[in-house]
């Protein structure tokens, strides 16, 4: 049966508007670059509305099976409750950082969209190929406009942080590719002499290897994953690149780019390596609470806030990853709920950190002070977004933070008491970090006096509010109404090795109004034949 | 014994595409002779007609060939043989469209000369990968090497090429030395220089030679004889520690025959060793990989350290084609199909990316060689957008990004090294790659995010270039003293003020004859071609390796 290829349109649809922007009018590029992101959201929003979460695993699945019949690999994507919710994610958010740049990017526009949209092409690959091959190219096709991105259009520093970004992740990812053709080769000499060599996902899943293959298949995923989720202690080319990057540019790294290592980590080592992840949930645990404390410590020390927005990435990061290494429903899905709420949060921002230093020039938290008297709307955007980052009930990530440390309790109480306890310095950096802007004295000279002198300091206009307002209904959205979101993805979830499966806490995965019933502890089986109500399935 | 053979027809059938090249070269002697001077333009044309014939040549033989042997198992017309051929006469064929307006501009007079000689060299490069015999195999290799000597001294007026040309000529020749020296070990130990009656030889004495090396009569003899053959062959691939040539007869040579040699040369080496040790030598492979295993680690680590120093681009692809050349040799050392396929895959792929990058080396080249400095390229992006996009797809090509050649190539060959159980050589060969990214993206970086000088302005005054250097280094690790060097170098280059004004108009408005950009969009489409479709050619490649289990 051929059905409309939806998950292509939606992958190349950036690639093709991108290659066409160099060719457009200057004035037109733009326009149509956002119109493109644009529709992509919708071709996103249709995708969700039309995911069956009862169905299979895979849905929307596309192959092509002799793409390259000499190396065994073929094309295939597919989308599961995971990646649905990352696809979607990174639509949105490109999006959001391209309508950023309308006013913020004005040399080489042609290229630097092409560019931007390439990058959006590569973390959609990212997300739904199925085949490790084609998984592997757009992991290094989001490299190439990344580097360009930072070292063209970045601040002072700008050639350092990309060279030091593309040499980090190349390193990793190199290594990785030595753990895909590994697991190719094992997985033909696993099937004896009919083995054939094969880089699809389904397949590989079943075959049998040995604890210390997967120990080392592991480690070598491992070392690309790492590097770009900025896990301590390989994460030092993180903040050089998000501070040195252009807004829209640092909103794409951090946003989505980052996403696609955790992203990685819960498909491919916890999806392929059940073994091994089981017996390095230590380390993988420890790891992400080094990098928890790690970044809250660093970001409540920084002056700079592009920079300590960059550590406060590491440490909510590190929580996704304490989630996805509880290795339980509820860690799993509270670490890729947190996925979707730190792409949001820090999205938020890092626009408000754009728009400040627009208008100010400066990106010193002490060159500010009671701001929240001449630029209100600022003020309630920013305190917004900071308390959704600190995880203020209510807003979006406590719910991801709640269950995910839930999850990590259930997991292993001495990692669950870490957790928790690092996540506390992320309220005292969030709120200096605004107090120090908004509130208190204003300053008597500096840049930012300079700047409302000139008349330039202004409030948020409509064109930047209008940017946020889909940020800030989501980080509503979500985080009044979470259990839809994890709900949806339990089945995926259920599906990974070696998962334990435990009960979602009734209190927050199921809103009490909606649906009494299934607070009642009920059998697995029954529990996932039951119908689920998705939010963004009502209109449709 | 007396010896008797008389041609049949077919024999000369089987080796159509050295009979139209070499034919071809010398009807263009003749030519030359004949042409008015002011025709002279009209020699490049008939050498692309006569590369045209030789492609059709070779897609008969596809066709219609048998692969077998011919003239007594001197030469074959094997698949191995064919996709060498389409490989080498497409570099030749790239060269000769990039050959007039830049020799014009390098002041070279004699073009008939030029031309016939590069179709000699390239009769030459076809017959080495179709030799099946040590006998054959030496005449390809002094038919190229002589035309190529020759080529690479073309520019009379530039002592760098006159250099170049004679550093090639004296170790080439002490290569071609131990070649034969080799080859006359090997014959002695094995009676013969056929290569399939070597093979059939060694198989029936395999046995007793894993006795151990010195187990038998001829054991001591054969292996000294491998490693000489080694060597004579690594000298020509320039694999390390035998490149010491490559980079300054690379970046002396005139930038057309680097950018030919570079890969025709390299493609029909490599050719005729794989066939040498891969199917001749195949069942004493355990005796020569382990040679070819420590030259190849050698070659990657070193050929990228090396590259990742310079600051003059020709001289940075010069040590590139060295860790390129160590790459091709992991396919040589796992010694079966796979290894043979990804070989001939990689030789493909990197004739497009890398005269791709050389063309556009050449096309910035200013006369007496300038223009090649990292600091040339500052700016490039505003000043030729084009040019600056299809360079930096090349060097994406040549670090082996997805989505170009360089990628399914590089897959090819280390995807080869695991499933052979040669993890370590795609482990050390993947990190090694890892400074390919920082070199290639230096000349990157500098074309995109640095600011150019005004075109033709600083090139009067050195400090200006001094400087410019430093900045330069300042963000790559470069030696000091080399840089020092490089640039004293430069500014005592013999230029007369006539000489720099021309340089100067010739910088501000660059531009190319249209057989520079066709080879320019032939590169680039074949480059992204292969990244995203390469299974024609990987079949190709897997056809041709089935000569070996």
């Amino acid at each position: 049966m051929i059905h409309f290829p939806l998950l292509s349109v939606i992958i190349f649809l950036p690639l093709v508007a991108g290659a066409l922007v160099l060719v457009l009018p200057r004035g037109w590029a733009k326009p149509w670059a956002l119109f493109w992101a644009i529709i992509d959201v919708v071709l996103a929003i249709i995708l969700t509305a039309s995911f069956d979460v009862n169905a299979n695993r895979l849905q929307f699945v596309e192959s092509i099976p002799n793409w390259i019949p000499g190396f065994g690999v073929g094309y295939s994507v597919g989308v599961d409750g995971i990646s649905i919710f990352l696809v979607g994610l990174t639509t949105l958010i490109s999006a959001v950082a391209i309508g950023a740049s309308l006013w913020s990017i004005n040399t080489r526009v042609k290229e630097y969209l092409a560019l931007m949209l390439l990058l959006e092409a590569g973390v959609l690959g990212v997300f739904l190929a199925t085949n490790l091959f084609l998984f592997y190219v757009f992991w290094e096709v989001m490299l190439i406009p990344a580097y360009f991105l930072i070292g063209t259009w970045g601040g002072p520093r700008r050639v350092y942080a990309a060279i030091k970004f593309v040499l980090y992740t190349a390193a990793g990812s190199l290594l990785m590719l030595v753990g895909i053709i590994t697991l190719g080769v094992l997985h033909q000499f696993h099937g004896g002499p009919h083995g054939t060599f094969t880089l699809d996902l389904v397949q590989l899943a079943q075959t049998p290897l040995s604890n210390t293959e997967q120990i080392w298949l592991f480690l070598a995923f491992f070392a690309a994953f790492a590097v770009k989720v900025g896990l301590v202690p390989l994460h030092s080319w993180l903040p050089d690149a998000y501070t040195e990057a252009p807004t829209p540019v640092t909103i794409m790294l951090s946003g989505v780019m980052t996403k696609t290592a955790a992203y990685g980590f819960l498909r491919f080592c916890i999806g392929l390596f059940p073994g091994a992840t089981h017996t390095l949930v230590p380390l993988m645990e420890i790891l992400a609470v080094v990098s928890i404390l790690y970044g809250a410590v660093l970001a409540l020390v920084q002056s700079d806030f592009k920079r300590l927005i960059a550590y406060s990435s590491i440490s909510h990061l590190g929580v996704v990853m304490l989630g996805l290494f509880a290795l339980n429903t509820q860690g799993i899905e509270g670490g890729v709920l947190q996925m979707v709420n730190h792409g949001i949060t820090i999205t938020a921002l890092f626009l408000i950190a754009g728009y400040m230093e627009l208008r100010t020039g400066t990106r010193k938290i002490e060159d500010f002070g009671g701001q929240a008297l001449r630029w209100p709307a600022l003020a309630i955007v920013f305190l917004i977004a900071a308390l959704s980052s600190l995880g203020l009930p209510g807003l979006n990530s406590f719910a991801g933070e709640f269950v995910t440390l839930l999850g990590v309790f259930r997991a292993n109480v001495v990692y669950g008491v870490l957790g928790t306890l690092v996540v506390i310095p992320a309220a005292w950096y969030l709120l200096r970090f605004f107090q120090g802007i908004m509130q208190g004295p204003a300053p008597e000279r500096g840049p930012v006096v300079a700047a409302e002198r000139k008349g330039v300091a202004k409030d948020l206009d409509l064109n930047e509010l209008a940017v946020l307002l889909p940020l800030l209904v989501l980080i509503f959205v979500i985080g009044l109404a979470p259990g839809q979101f994890t709900s949806a993805m339990d089945r995926s979830v259920h599906a990974l090795p070696g998962v334990q499966q435990t009960q979602a806490p009734p209190a927050l995965a199921h809103e009490p109004s909606r649906d009494n019933s299934r607070i009642r502890p009920a059998p697995l089986q029954q529990q996932v034949n039951q119908p689920y109500v998705l939010v963004f399935n009502r209109g449709v | 014994m007396p010896f008797t053979y008389t041609p049949s027809a077919a024999d000369w059938g089987r080796v159509a595409p050295e009979l139209v090249i070499a034919g071809g070269g010398l009807l263009l002697l003749v030519a030359d002779l004949l042409l008015p001077s002011a025709r002279k333009g009209w020699l490049a044309w008939l050498s692309l007609a006569v590369l045209l014939g030789g492609f059709a040549a070779t897609i008969t033989l596809f066709v219609v060939g048998d692969s077998s042997e011919a003239f007594a198992g001197m030469v074959t017309d094997d698949w191995l043989a064919l996709v060498g051929n389409l490989i080498i006469l497409s570099a030749g064929f790239l060269a000769v469209l990039l050959s007039p307006g830049y020799i014009e501009r390098q002041e070279v007079t004699q073009r008939g000369e030029y031309y016939a000689l590069l179709l000699f060299a390239v009769s030459g490069m076809l017959l080495l990968v179709s030799a099946t015999n040590f006998m054959t195999i030496f005449l390809g290799v002094e038919i190229l090497s002589l035309a190529l000597y020759i080529l690479s001294a073309f520019i009379a007026g530039r002592s760098k090429s006159q250099e170049a040309g004679m550093k090639y000529f004296l170790l080439s020749s002490f290569a071609s030395g131990f070649l034969l020296y080799g080859m006359a070990l090997i014959y002695g130990s094995t009676g013969t220089t056929g290569l399939s009656k070597m093979n059939t030889f060694l198989t029936a004495h395999a046995p007793k030679l894993t006795q151990g090396v010195f187990g038998n009569d001829f054991g001591p003899m054969l292996v000294v004889g491998l490693g000489l053959l080694a060597v004579g062959f690594a000298f020509k691939v320039s694999a390390i520690p035998f490149h010491a040539w490559t980079p300054d007869v690379y970046e002396g040579a005139p930038t057309s025959i680097t950018a030919f040699m570079s890969a025709g040369t390299k493609a029909a080496a490599f050719i005729a060793l794989a066939r040498t040790f891969m199917v001749a030598l195949h069942p004493v492979g355990t005796s020569w990989s382990g040679i070819f295993w420590a030259i190849a680690i050698v070659t990657m680590v070193g050929g990228n350290i090396l590259a990742a120093t310079q600051t003059n681009v020709k001289r940075m692809l010069a040590y590139s084609s060295i860790a390129h050349a160590g790459y091709i040799l992991v396919g040589v050392v796992l010694n079966n199909s796979v290894g043979l396929a990804s070989v001939l895959f990689y030789l493909g792929a990197y004739t497009f990316m890398n005269i791709g990058a050389f063309a556009v080396v050449l096309a910035l080249e200013r006369s007496a060689g300038q223009g090649t400095e990292l600091s040339d390229y500052a700016g490039l992006s505003k000043r030729q957008p084009v040019l600056a996009g299809v360079m930096a797809l090349f060097l994406l090509a040549l670090a082996g990004f997805p989505g170009t050649a360089g990628f399914p190539a590089k897959w090819y060959v280390f995807y080869g090294a695991i499933t052979s159980g040669h993890l370590e050589l795609a482990i050390i060969g993947l990190l090694a790659s890892v400074l390919g990214f920082f070199y290639y993206l230096r000349v990157i970086w500098a074309m995109y995010f640095t600011e150019g000088r005004e075109p033709g302005s600083a090139r009067s005054g050195t400090m200006a270039t001094e400087v410019r250097e430093r900045e330069l280094a300042a963000a790559g690790s470069v030696s000091s003293s080399r840089r020092s060097g490089r640039s004293a170098q430069t500014a005592t280059s013999k230029t007369t003020p006539a000489r720099k004004a021309q340089q100067g108009e010739k910088g501000a408005t660059l531009r190319l004859p249209v057989g520079a950009w066709l080879a320019l969009v032939l590169c680039a489409l074949v480059t992204i071609g292969l990244g995203i479709y390469p299974s024609g050619l990987i079949e190709l490649a897997r056809h041709a390796a089935t000569l070996l289990p």
